[in-house]
């Protein structure tokens, strides 16, 4: 039994039988912020505290025109994110992903599924996916993960979850309010981002190097292939 | 493509060749025009990947990856003196960019990483294993090295050799640290004879082997003690991966209060921070002072303080040490780990404090102490090595203090010696690098 993320149903045994133990990777979370003004939120503040237990593995995937990205970024940094320390990023800069999504589309699990949207959640290696997202692209990501790590016999993709807002409490050091990056630092940001998200994108082709040359053929039989929206 | 004949060079380029060259007359003097031609391809090898990968093959693909780790050690290593990171800054380089005799390019780390998959967001279950294939692939490639070093047929680093009793005990404890891989993963198919030729021979089912046994054992000198010293240097980080791996999987089910998984986890963190100090002890039990002192200042800049899966195994148990700091500063490479020393980042020390007083959290508490004995063991080693090897009053390597550095803070533990948990130590400071310093996860491809 394998999980990538989040807690199963609770198990409690005194002694695991020998390889019970679930494998999980780092914990990585993806906000997905929405593009309407939504002012100080509970999502803000999750974000912020994320951001500072698990360094390095929180990205918010903010909207593609300028103005609302200027006013996701004042709203986060409010909060008290940090460039530093959170990826934003927007849409655009996932072109690196072309060729993993070509991959993707390739195995062809899930039909009327954005594969750029899907090699995103691969790509981020997303434990966690919060805020809104298209529901038919999460399970086409989880059916491509599924799918590839039972033929590599290996739990390498994650195979990423829609996780609730919890109830935060502020974090501990209290409210720290970052001053939102200048037009020149924010370019420098998104182009920091993006590198790393091809050097992810990189990683993740490796992977599928591994895979035998008729695995979309396979893939498309059930159990992986992705029927509608809640499948995965 | 930017030209097919610089594609073709990097493809056909004599990996075998090099290897033996700088086995031969030490890494450090290697023939410049090929070091130069190296550090050039390096940055072709960027261009190629970064413009014209999408015109590339599958398999071309591969081995520019691979030729990237290769090349960017000599690249790196192509200024023998220490970069600051003013002039890193200057000229529009980041902080993984700072060239010079740095740790990572002295050890080709990136490549040991490659082949322990910690370079991508791998489970911890394969990082663990993968940790142990490499343990067991390095001490029995080392001990093969010595019993022909022992039986005189063997060609390169063979200056300086101990003494047959001193080189007897080194197997002996190599076959000790051999065994206790058995049974913890399947072994990895060995690696050929001699240095395959092309880097696509480095892709083929061996490829972990070769490139452990191969590309990543390439001292400075020809002192036969500095093998020793890269060998260990391997053996502690491939262990230190795997413990980190199972510490931080450990923190994930405390937090979801899944105390059975967290004890497996810190059970199997122990047993490989056992097999680490085995490795430091073969050092420390065989190799003459002198010795290494025949070999230091090839090694530059280089220094422990910059090996981050230490560093970054410390700060998940422990919390960044506020004696720390300062070294994590000015190892620019690494600074983000600074970025933990907040108050919402909880290591595992916060997290044991919070585990039920009933049988299963005190079997957390068991392993966690069977960890913390272990590590605390590694550590006092750690620091006797350095007062041994390192003269008094000598700095280490990369500008710590060598000894009184390691002092400071090598009694920071999860217990103390009556087994009660330790507070975990507070500073309402925190400890931000420079602005120019991004987060990168622990299992990134920049590792």
């Amino acid at each position: 039994m394998t999980t990538s993320a989040g807690p199963a149903a609770a198990v409690e045994r005194a002694d695991l039988p020998h390889g019970c133990l679930p494998s999980r990777h780092q914990r990585r979370i993806l906000v997905c912020a929405a593009a309407a003004p939504t002012g100080p939120s509970e999502l803000h503040r999750a974000t912020a505290r994320w951001q500072r237990q698990y360094i390095g593995g929180v990205f918010v995937r903010i909207p593609a025109t300028a103005t609302q990205q200027h006013r996701v970024l004042a709203e986060f940094t409010a909060a008290g994110c940090s460039p530093q320390t959170t990826h934003f990023y927007r849409p655009a800069d996932l072109a690196a992903l072309g060729p993993l999504a070509r991959r993707i589309a390739g195995l062809r699990l899930a039909h009327g599924c954005d594969p750029v949207r899907t090699a995103e959640l691969l790509v981020l290696g997303a434990t966690d996916v919060v805020g809104p997202y298209p529901p038919q692209d999460l399970a086409a990501a989880r059916a491509v993960a599924r799918c590839v790590n039972t033929h590599i016999g290996e739990d390498w993709l994650v195979r990423p979850e829609a996780t609730p807002i919890p109830g935060t409490s502020p974090p501990a050091g209290g409210p720290q309010a970052h001053r939102a990056p200048t037009p020149g630092e924010l370019d420098d940001h998104f182009a920091d981002t993006a590198r790393a998200l091809a050097a992810e994108a990189e990683s993740r082709l490796e992977i599928l190097d591994q895979l035998p040359p008729d695995t979309g053929t396979d893939c498309r039989a059930a159990p992986y292939a992705v029927t509608g929206p809640g499948h995965g | 493509m930017r030209t097919t004949a610089a594609l073709r060079a990097l493809l056909d380029f004599d990996t075998a060749d090099y290897i033996d060259h700088a086995r031969s007359v030490g890494r450090d003097r290697l023939d410049p025009a090929l070091r130069a031609w190296m550090a050039e391809a390096y940055e072709d090898v960027t261009v190629i990947l970064a413009l014209d990968g999408d015109r590339l093959s599958r398999q071309e693909r591969a081995v520019l990856r691979l030729a990237e780790l290769v090349f960017q050690s000599e690249w790196k290593l192509a200024l023998p003196e220490g970069e600051s990171p003013e002039q890193v800054a200057a000229r529009g380089g980041g902080p993984l960019d700072r060239r010079g005799k740095r740790y990572q390019p002295y050890g080709n780390v990136r490549l040991l990483n490659h082949a322990l998959g910690t370079r991508g967001h791998a489970p911890d279950s394969a990082v663990e294993r993968a940790c142990w294939q490499a343990v067991r692939a390095i001490a029995s490639g080392w001990r093969a090295y010595e019993q022909r070093t022992v039986d005189g047929t063997e060609t390169w680093a063979q200056d300086a050799l101990p003494d047959p009793a001193l080189l007897g005990e080194r197997i002996v404890r190599l076959d000790a640290l051999v065994s206790l891989t058995g049974g913890r993963a399947p072994a990895l198919r060995p690696a050929a004879a001699t240095p395959p030729r092309r880097l696509r021979d480095y892709l083929t089912p061996h490829w972990r082997a070769n490139i452990l046994e191969h590309l990543t054992v390439l001292p400075q000198t020809t002192q036969h003690d500095e093998v020793t010293f890269l060998r260990v240097i391997h053996l502690v980080e491939a262990t230190t991966w795997g413990v980190l791996a199972r510490v931080m999987s450990a923190a994930e089910w405390l937090r979801a209060e899944r105390w059975e998984y967290a004890s497996e986890c810190l059970d199997r963190a122990a047993a490989l921070a056992a097999a680490q100090t085995e490795a430091l002890l073969v050092m420390r039990r065989t190799m003459p002072v002198e010795h290494f002192h025949g070999f230091r200042a090839a090694t530059g800049d280089a220094s422990a303080v910059q090996a981050f899966p230490t560093q970054l195994l410390h700060i998940h148990l422990l919390g960044v040490h506020p004696e720390k700091v300062q070294a994590l500063h000015e190892a620019t490479e690494n600074a983000y780990v600074l970025l933990h020393h907040n108050p919402d980042f909880e290591p595992l020390r916060d997290l044991l404090h919070r585990v039920p007083d009933e049988a299963a959290g005190r079997r957390v508490l068991d392993a966690a102490h069977r960890l913390d004995q272990e590590l605390y063991a590694w550590r006092k080693i750690h620091y006797g090595v350095a007062m041994r090897y390192l003269p008094a009053q000598t700095t280490g390597s990369g500008g710590t203090s060598g000894a009184p550095y390691l002092r400071s803070f090598y009694q920071d533990r999860l217990f103390d010696a009556d087994r009660s948990l330790l507070p975990q130590h507070r500073s309402a400071e925190t400890a931000a690098p420079g602005p120019w310093v991004r987060a990168r996860p622990v299992l990134s491809p920049f590792n």
